[in-house]
């Protein structure tokens, strides 16, 4: 998964690519992103361009949150589109991660 | 007494769920059942994706080459989807917990139960197993 990668002080945000976050990627983004996980300890995921994602998505939101929370990093989620929000509130994301409205926000929690 | 049935047949592929989705989209935004609320809508295009999923890597253990026959009716004040399969069958799931408390997953299960109304597991002696995914109407 080619996702753009970018550091800002401690913070690193990665943008996810393409309109849907899904089974068929999560191979792909669990491979890419171990590296990243390691590396850093408070990362951001962007997700202004996903427009659908599933569980086992969210399952891999939910693994990278508890490898980095281990280290005593975070993670939060931002720019998420309507029914994106709507599916984190089904699943309960907002009692668990932080989700922020704009990168801004996230710089400004973690920075 | 159904108004209409709509089918598509896609193979047992991740890849081809986003059409699954649309075929879902496109009948509810086109057909009788225009009055599906957005908030509805997106569940059920959301349950119907799991439940694919779900058929794909519990039923036909990930095997690309299988068949997943997709119907939508509309029922008076409900739409129907059935997933059929023809794979090993599923057991009726226990009622699942919020998943985010425990962190072990079941959020498939977990989303469709959240995402409609009802959900029936069936099976029949000629091998097919279908899913049915209710959801009401103008709420």
């Amino acid at each position: 998964m080619n996702f753009e990668q970018e550091k800002t002080g401690p913070v690193t945000i990665i943008t996810l690519p393409g309109e849907t976050f899904e089974a068929a990627v999560v191979d792909d983004f669990k491979q890419d992103i171990a590296p990243v996980i390691e590396e850093n300890t408070h990362v951001v995921f962007d997700l202004s361009n996903i427009r659908f994602l599933d569980s086992m998505a969210c399952g891999a939101l939910l693994t990278c949150h508890r490898k980095l929370k281990e280290k005593g990093g975070k993670m939060g989620l931002c720019c998420p589109q309507k029914q994106v929000s709507a599916i984190f509130d089904l699943m309960g994301f907002p009692q668990l991660f932080d989700v922020f409205k704009n990168r801004e926000e996230a710089l400004k929690a973690y920075g | 007494m159904s108004q209409s049935l709509h089918r598509m047949e896609i193979l047992s592929q991740m890849a081809l769920l986003p059409a699954a989705r649309r075929f879902v989209r496109n009948f509810c935004e086109n057909d009788t059942c225009r009055q599906l609320l957005w908030e509805d809508l997106w569940q059920l295009e959301l349950a119907v994706h799991e439940a694919a999923t779900n058929i794909i890597r519990h039923a036909y253990g990930n095997r690309t080459d299988q068949p997943i026959l997709i119907e939508i009716e509309v029922l008076e004040e409900r739409i129907v989807v059935n997933l059929n399969h023809w794979g090993k069958p599923f057991k009726e799931p226990k009622s699942t917990p919020p998943p985010v408390h425990d962190g072990k997953g079941g959020f498939g299960l977990y989303m469709i139960e959240r995402c409609v109304d009802r959900v029936i597991y069936a099976v029949s002696p000629n091998g097919k197993n279908t899913i049915s995914l209710f959801k009401g109407l103008g709420k």
